[in-house]
C-alpha cells in the first residue's frame, strides 16, 4: 500500500453510509408523494360555491343569468316544468342532455354536455337553484353583456379561427382542434368535432355566440376558463362559422400530411443507405473478409 | 383523490424524484453502470439501422416537444399560417416514423441475434417496450388527433408548467382520449424506470468533448507524488536518472 493513497473506509462505513441513502431517499420520496397529493387536494377543493354561483359560473353563459334562454337554441329555465324535479337535474348536469325536447310547447335540438369539476354536493346546490327556477324563479343581478358594437366580420373571423390572427385573452386557436368550411386538416381527424354545421346545431348565431361565452365541453373549459374570448371576438367567429357551410370545404379526401411524413422518412432512410455506403469496414471485418 | 388525480397530479413527482435519487446513488455506488453497455461489438451493421434513426428521430421530437413548453407563443404563432403549420406537423410526423422504424429494428435485433440476446437483461426489453408505445402513441396522436404542436401549447404546456411550479393542475388532461393520456404515462414509464435501466446513459452523453481541446499531446509529466514503479519516489532525490526529459525532435526522430 502506497503512502501517498489514503485507506479507503471500512466495510461497516460503507454499508453505513449506503443505509443512510437509501433512507434519505425514501423519506423525500415519501414527502414528494404527500406534497403532491396535498396540493392536489387542495386544488379540488377549491370551487365550492352556493347554487347561484354555480349556475353563474356554469350554467348563465347558454341558459342566460335569469334562466330565460335562448330562443330557439337553449331552452328557458325559468318556467320550466321539466326541471322542477331536482332529481332530473342533477342527472342532466352529471350527465348532459341531447336530442330534441319540448319545453312549453317549444321544441328544442341542441347538444348540452355534462357539466364537470362540481362535487356531488356542488350538483346539489345547482340543481336545487335550477329547480327553484322553474317555480318562476328568483331574479338575479347579473345582466346579459352588451352585444358587440364592431365586429370585423367573417374574415376577420376565419383569421381568428386559424390562428392567424391571435385571440386577446391568449385563447387558443380553433383551428388547433376544429375544422370548418375552407378550414381543412390535411386530411386527417382533429382532435375536436367540424364546425362547419355548429350554427345550425346550436340553434342559431346567438346560440353559438352564447356557447361560446363559456365554451361547456370538457376539453375546452381548463383552456379558456381563465383567457376567455371576448364579445367582438366572439361576433367575428360567429360570422364566419355563419358562412362555413357555404364555404368550398376543404379537401379531405386524401391524408397529405401522413403522405408528406412517410416521404420524409423515406428521404432520411435513402440518405442512411447512402452514408452507409461510404462507411469503412471495421478493420476486423476487413481481416476476416481476406481469409 | 381520483384517479386521475393521482396518475397526472402526484405520480409525476414520484417518478421524478426516484429517477433522480437513485440515479445519484447509482453513479456515486456502481459508476460504471452508468452507460448503455454498448452491443455494438456484437453486431453493428442492424445496430446501424436501428440506433441511428431511433436516436436521432426521439431526440429531434424531445427537442420539438421541450421548445413547445419553453416558448409556445413562437408556436401559435409559426401554425397561425397553415403552409407553416403542415411543414411542422409533417417533420414531426416524418421524424417519429423514422424513430419508428429505427425501434422496430433495434426490438427485432434484440429478439432475434443470438449475440445480442446473450447480453440481453428483461429491463433492456422493458425500455424498449415502453419506447415504442411511446412513438405509436404519438403517431397516433399525430395522425388522428391533430394538431399536437397547436393544442398542445393550451392543454399540455399549462399542464406540465402546473407540474414545474408544484401547483398540479391535473383537470386538463382529464377529459383527453385514452391515446393522448397514454401518451403521457408512457413518459412516466419512462422516467420511473430511467434509474434502472440502460437509461441513464442519456445522462452520461460525453457533451464534454465539445469544448475539451481538440488534441492534446503529453510526453512526459513530472511525477505528483503519486506512487508509480517507473517514477522516483519523493524521497529519492539527487538521482539525475529519474529526472524526467522532454523528449526533443533529434530523440523523436531516432
Amino acid at each position: 500500500m502506497s503512502v501517498a493513497m489514503s485507506d479507503p473506509p471500512p466495510r461497516a462505513t460503507i454499508e453505513l453510509r449506503s443505509k443512510i441513502i437509501g433512507a434519505v431517499v425514501f423519506v423525500m420520496l415519501a414527502a414528494a408523494i404527500l406534497i403532491a397529493l396535498l396540493s392536489v387536494g387542495s386544488a379540488s377543493a377549491q370551487g365550492s360555491g352556493e347554487g347561484a354561483t354555480i349556475y353563474a359560473d356554469k350554467c348563465a353563459s347558454c341558459h342566460q343569468a335569469d334562466g330565460s334562454g335562448i330562443p330557439g337554441s337553449f331552452p328557458p329555465l325559468k318556467g320550466n316544468p321539466n326541471v322542477a324535479d331536482t332529481a332530473h337535474v342533477e342527472s342532466v348536469v352529471q350527465n348532459g342532455l341531447s336530442g330534441p325536447i319540448d319545453v312549453n310547447g317549444e321544441t328544442y335540438d341542441s347538444d348540452m354536455p355534462a357539466v364537470t369539476g362540481l362535487s356531488p354536493a356542488e350538483v346539489t346546490a345547482v340543481s336545487e337553484y335550477v329547480a327553484s327556477l322553474a317555480a318562476g324563479g328568483e331574479e338575479t343581478t347579473e345582466t346579459t353583456e352588451p352585444q358587440p358594437a364592431e365586429p370585423g366580420g367573417s374574415a376577420e373571423g376565419q383569421k381568428m379561427f386559424t390562428g392567424a390572427t391571435r385571440f386577446d385573452n391568449g385563447g387558443a386557436a380553433c383551428a388547433g382542434c376544429h375544422t370548418a368550411g375552407e378550414v381543412g386538416n390535411f386530411g386527417g381527424p382533429g382532435l375536436g368535432p367540424d364546425l362547419t354545421n355548429s350554427v345550425e346545431n346550436l340553434g342559431g348565431e346567438a346560440g353559438l355566440a352564447a356557447w361560446l361565452k363559456a365554451p361547456p365541453a370538457p376539453t375546452m373549459i381548463p383552456i379558456f376558463e381563465d383567457k376567455p374570448l371576448t364579445d367582438p371576438e366572439i361576433a367575428d367567429v360567429v360570422a364566419f362559422l355563419a358562412d362555413a357551410p357555404d364555404q368550398e370545404k376543404a379537401d379531405d379526401a386524401f391524408d397529405w400530411m401522413l403522405l408528406a411524413g412517410a416521404i420524409g422518412t423515406a428521404i432520411l432512410l435513402g440518405g442512411m443507405a447512402v452514408a452507409w455506403r461510404g462507411m469503412r469496414q471495421t478493420y476486423r471485418e476487413r481481416m476476416r473478409s481476406r481469409t | 383523490m381520483t384517479t386521475n388525480q393521482l396518475l397526472f397530479g402526484a405520480l409525476p413527482y414520484a417518478v421524478v424524484l426516484l429517477a433522480v435519487m437513485v440515479t445519484i446513488v447509482r453513479w456515486r455506488r456502481l459508476p460504471f453502470s452508468v452507460s448503455s453497455l454498448s452491443s455494438q461489438l456484437l453486431e453493428s451493421r442492424k445496430l446501424y439501422w436501428g440506433s441511428v434513426p431511433f436516436h436521432w428521430g426521439i431526440s429531434l421530437i424531445l427537442v420539438g416537444h421541450l421548445l413547445a413548453l419553453i416558448i409556445p407563443s413562437g408556436f401559435e404563432l409559426w401554425n397561425g399560417e397553415s403552409v407553416r403549420l403542415f411543414l411542422l406537423e409533417a417533420t414531426g410526423l416524418g421524424l417519429a416514423l423514422w424513430a419508428a422504424f429505427g425501434i422496430t429494428v433495434l426490438i427485432a435485433r434484440r429478439l432475434t441475434s443470438d449475440r445480442v440476446k446473450a447480453v440481453t437483461t428483461p429491463m433492456d426489453v422493458v425500455v424498449l417496450l415502453i419506447i415504442a408505445v411511446q412513438i405509436v402513441t404519438g403517431i397516433w396522436i399525430a395522425v388522428g388527433y391533430r394538431f399536437g404542436s397547436f393544442w398542445g401549447t393550451s392543454v399540455f404546456v399549462p399542464y406540465i408548467r402546473s407540474l414545474i411550479v408544484f401547483q398540479p393542475a391535473p383537470e386538463y388532461v382529464d377529459p383527453l382520449p385514452w391515446v393522448l393520456k397514454s401518451h403521457v404515462l408512457a413518459f412516466y414509464a419512462f422516467v420511473a424506470v430511467f434509474a434502472f435501466s440502460r437509461l441513464v446513459h442519456i445522462i452520461a452523453l460525453p457533451i464534454q468533448y465539445l469544448w475539451r481541446p481538440w488534441q492534446r499531446v503529453v510526453f512526459m509529466r513530472k511525477p505528483s507524488g503519486v506512487y508509480h514503479p517507473a517514477a522516483p519516489r519523493p524521497q529519492d532525490q539527487g538521482s539525475k536518472d529519474h529526472e524526467p526529459k522532454q523528449l526533443t525532435d533529434q530523440s523523436a526522430s531516432k
